[in-house]
């Protein structure tokens, strides 16, 4: 299958299962950035605890525009999705249009463990966001750092993910390091708790 | 926001501080389940969904609660359709979030007797969830783990008296009765000392009182800086955006203040001022901006902006010009002539997402 199709056809894949499990969560319908959003979050996330493994969303890549990063595979995905009467795009957001065989054969994902993993993280991430609800996704998103760098040097670049110098990765890693230094023993504490840490930190910074 | 965590003291000992809530979090096996999760986040989006001010308790045993699936989970919002969650205070739920029994119970009413309440239920083997108002706190064990860490309620409740960008034409409203205030507008104007200075420098025949009261209403030199960070620091103590601050176009045309919702849209605010302010020397009398430049000037200007964001492809949902209207006498509002038929095609298509908002009107009462 030809590179951008199949791409396309991941991208799809991800989006109904992102929207199928905002749902379960009670999320009834995503705007479309937050989708960008949540994507982007879960792939500049997805390196800090998973270090030494390539990233399993290098497919997407963004730039930076004042909303929010932005990636073109997901814009055309929505639209496919949209064509193919799999969403509805209303005024408050996307909302998913299938249900039982159709949604289910879409999120089979028992011959495809790229797809499965790819689930488990964005299960996770949303799982994460769901704390706070969708409305705090977007401070999450213009908060991290790698992003902020990005809008600040007005780069109409692509937001380098792979880089060394990943500032979001280095932002987490002193983080995690600061508990280290403060908490004798933090063996408790998984990359995954702080992560949580990390977000509860950012929301308290925003609320105050 | 704080970057340089490994280094700053402050946050250091923060942890230090919270040491015992942050690994007891982190050992906590129920807290920290994917069930918990998506029980707390179904329930957090379902009293954001649906216009709930009251109290209720739900609760679902430990073993249930870290059971819960997100393929096998109920819809949350069903839940709160559900009668036997609107007729009773009290209700048990099990891993797929159905309703297996249902009390009506008048709850606490003094927080403390609530807390102490609470915290007891939770020692029975049930997680006890507190749904007050948009909020859900938790008890588990006989613990209550509703603060995290890092935030406190006072916080969150000082965050939601914010006002919602849909409120803006009323934050405005107290803002131009703010400006009424001695302390809000003798910034913008030059003090009692400079005028009676002023009166010299202009070699003024007329006596010093006069002189003083024919020119209170001048402005500072450069009023545009004060009068934009005024207005930026209210909007962002008065209205829920995550942030007021200039930006720059790609010709380095400026910004005064763009906003971002709670969703990530934008707003525009142009700030300009009528009137007449001080010439840098303070010696001389300086610039003086009329109604024709607003009307129609910075009418254009705003359709400018919004034109070039437009094509940039972002998604302005309203730009408001906002004029500080410092002018000696009391006139018109600098919009009330503006002339619609005279923009053209590319202008009307943006004037729609225009709108100027009444002139705040500032004024010198008493100089200081």
């Amino acid at each position: 299958m030809d590179k951008d199709l199949k791409e396309l056809y991941q991208t799809n894949d991800d989006i109904v299962f992102i929207l199928n499990t905002s749902l379960k969560i009670g999320w009834k319908e995503i705007k479309p950035q937050s989708i960008n959003r949540i994507i982007y979050l879960s792939k500049v996330l997805y390196s800090f605890v998973n270090e030494s493994e390539p990233n399993i969303m290098e497919y997407y890549h963004f730039t930076s525009n004042i909303s929010g990063p932005i990636s073109s595979i997901i814009i055309k995905s929505l639209v496919d999705l949209e064509s193919r009467e799999f969403v509805t795009s209303e005024n408050s957001g996307i909302k998913l249009n299938i249900k039982d065989d159709s949604l289910e054969n879409i999120l089979d994902s028992s011959l495809d463990t790229d797809k499965r993993e790819r689930q488990e993280w964005y299960r996770r991430i949303i799982l994460l966001l769901g704390k706070y609800g969708e409305n705090k996704v977007f401070s999450f998103t213009i908060n991290d750092p790698l992003y902020l760098e990005n809008i600040e040097a007005n780069s109409a670049k692509e937001i380098a993910f792979e880089d060394s110098e990943n500032k979001t990765l280095k932002v987490l890693k002193s983080f995690k390091e600061a508990f280290e230094k403060s908490i004798k023993d933090t063996s408790t504490i998984s990359k995954e708790e702080y992560l949580e840490l990390y977000f509860d930190y950012v929301f308290s910074q925003i609320i105050k | 926001m704080e970057f340089n965590f490994e280094n700053n003291t402050d946050f250091l000992s923060l942890i230090k501080n919270k040491e015992n809530q942050i690994l007891d979090r982190a050992s906590d096996d129920i807290q920290e389940s994917e069930g918990f999760k998506i029980v707390f986040a179904g329930l957090k989006s379902m009293l954001k969904n649906n216009a709930f001010n009251g109290s209720k308790i739900v609760l679902i045993s430990e073993s249930e609660i870290t059971n819960v699936k997100i393929d096998e989970v109920n819809d949350f919002n069903d839940f709160f359709g559900n009668k036997n969650f609107a007729y009773n205070q009290i209700v048990t739920v099990d891993k797929k979030i159905d309703i297996i029994s249902a009390q009506r119970s008048e709850l606490p009413k003094d927080s403390n007797e609530a807390r102490k309440c609470f915290s007891e239920m939770s020692k029975k083997g049930d997680v006890v969830f507190l749904l007050l108002k948009n909020k859900v706190n938790y008890f588990i064990k006989g613990i209550d783990k509703s603060e995290s860490p890092f935030f406190s309620l006072a916080d969150v409740n000082k965050y939601n008296e914010k006002k919602d960008i849909s409120q803006i034409t009323e934050v405005f409203l107290e803002y131009q009765e703010s400006l009424k205030d001695r302390k809000s507008y003798c910034k913008f104007f030059i003090g009692l000392s400079h005028l009676k200075s002023l009166h010299k420098d202009l070699n003024s025949t007329d006596d010093v009182k006069k002189f003083v009261i024919d020119h209170k209403h001048l402005l500072r030199n450069k009023p545009e800086d004060t009068f934009r960070d005024d207005l930026r620091q209210f909007l962002t103590f008065n209205l829920k955006v995550s942030q007021v601050k200039e930006f720059l176009l790609e010709n380095m045309r400026r910004l005064d203040i763009y906003l971002y919702d709670e969703y990530g849209e934008i707003y525009l605010i142009e700030v300009k001022w009528v009137g007449q302010s001080v010439h840098q020397d303070g010696k001389q009398l300086g610039t003086t901006y009329t109604k024709k430049n607003i009307d129609p000037d910075a009418f254009y200007q705003a359709l400018d902006y919004l034109e070039e964001l437009d094509n940039k492809g972002e998604n302005i949902i309203r730009a408001y010009l906002v004029v500080f209207d410092a002018r000696k006498e009391d006139l018109d509002d600098t919009g009330k002539d503006f002339d619609k038929s005279l923009l053209n095609p590319t202008q009307i298509k943006h004037y729609r997402k225009f709108e100027k908002l009444n002139d705040l009107r500032v004024k010198n009462f008493h100089p200081s």
